[in-house]
């Protein structure tokens, strides 16, 4: 039997992966994620960047 | 310690910068907020929760935070780590054991809103109910063949003049499958042993649509690119994305859509041609995030706003293509 027709449709693995993110720590009293000087991360970066449908080497999340 | 009267229990790996994205709008507001990974549980938060008396009291204790588990508290459950994702097998069981015990106790309790119960997700993230469901809410839907039968898909294609896509239903175990165009002249042998999903192909589109409904309010927004069939596959910077006010019939049906798969939270794709929206999925605990960035729709504070008020009365409904709310 022959593989899954869809499987031949994969996507090539996006070369380029998202930019690393600055040094942070997750505070569980705030329950969010801070730097070290104590700004939300997600104000210290694009958070559009790290949030989209694609995990950075192509491996999909949830839509 | 702290029980205020209102808390929000955050559901989420700590690395999840959406679901940072709600928790930053619920920082020093009026609501005791806790936030906990079952699939990473750590020593704190402690959870403890006791049936006697008939009836359950359950306990979520993060240092100076108490959250009790009732008509006060409203629970975002994102994506917390999944149990199968973890190396070690004594990992595995702790995490699955965890996520269940929580979830049984969720489950136990009366809460103000649940966005969503994982329980509820998984009856609906089903294209064959999704389908149906927007059918009867008034939304065109494609014709749709699941078939295992490559003479089956090979007829269906013909009748569809060789216009159709394939699309994958899951993308666990593999890199990203994007929606393709399937024809008659490929090898359709492969189809065998394998149910595959296929599509009639919608034509001429104007502009793909990601309609994000939390609660009674609709976020849309426009995604164009350059022809691609599938914007999921095109890089952040090569799609342009904007706000915007969808038909306010289709507002309407994405709410009902939403609630009539028991949902407080979903997004929707739409393909929209100068006929109109036709519909193609419901993600139901679909990422919002990256289009909130791109276009300033205020979905995180719409979620914020939902679990510290609770649901809108049925029958309202309101759209917003503006950074307001």
């Amino acid at each position: 039997m022959p593989g899954p027709l869809i499987l031949g449709r994969r996507a090539p693995v996006p070369t380029r992966a998202a930019p690393a993110l600055p040094r942070h720590h997750y505070d569980p009293d705030l329950c969010v994620n801070v730097t070290p000087g104590g700004t939300l991360l997600i104000h210290a970066v694009d958070s559009g960047t790290y949030t989209g449908t694609q995990e950075p080497r192509g491996y999909k999340k949830d839509d | 310690m702290t029980d205020r009267d209102a808390s929000v229990v955050i559901v989420a790996t700590e690395e999840d910068l959406t679901a940072d994205m709600v928790a930053a709008h619920l920082l020093g507001g009026p609501v005791a907020l806790l936030r906990l990974d079952p699939g990473r549980m750590r020593e704190r938060p402690l959870v403890t929760g006791r049936f006697a008396a008939g009836r359950w009291h359950t306990v979520l204790t993060s240092g100076r935070v108490s959250v009790t588990l009732d008509e006060r508290c409203a629970v975002y459950w994102r994506k917390p780590t999944r149990p199968d994702a973890l190396a070690r097998a004594e990992e595995r069981w702790r995490a699955d054991e965890n996520t269940t015990a929580l979830l049984g106790l969720l489950r136990a309790h009366p809460l103000k809103v649940w966005i969503d119960d994982p329980t509820v997700v998984a009856a609906s993230l089903h294209k064959p109910t999704q389908l149906a469901t927007a059918a009867r809410n008034g939304f065109t839907v494609p014709d749709t063949l699941f078939t295992s039968d490559p003479q089956a898909a090979r007829a269906f294609i013909a009748a569809h003049r060789d216009k159709v896509v394939v699309k994958a239903l899951t993308q666990r175990h593999t890199t990203f499958i994007p929606t393709t165009r399937i024809h008659l002249s490929d090898d359709l042998t492969g189809i065998a042993g394998t149910l595959h999903y296929l599509q009639a192909l919608v034509e001429d589109r104007l502009f793909d649509a990601r309609v994000t409904v939390v609660d009674d309010r609709v976020f849309a927004a426009a995604i164009t690119t350059d022809g691609a069939l599938d914007w999921r596959a095109v890089p952040l910077e090569a799609a342009r994305y904007r706000a915007i006010d969808p038909p306010a019939e289709i507002a309407r049906a994405c709410v009902e859509h939403v609630r009539d798969l028991g949902l407080a939270y979903a997004a929707l794709d739409f393909v929209v041609t100068s006929a109109g929206w036709t519909y193609l999925e419901t993600n139901c605990v679909g990422e919002f995030g990256w289009i909130e960035s791109a276009t300033g729709l205020p979905i995180s504070a719409q979620i914020a706003r939902t679990l510290c008020v609770g649901p809108a009365r049925r029958g309202t409904i309101g759209t917003c293509a503006s950074a307001r709310l």
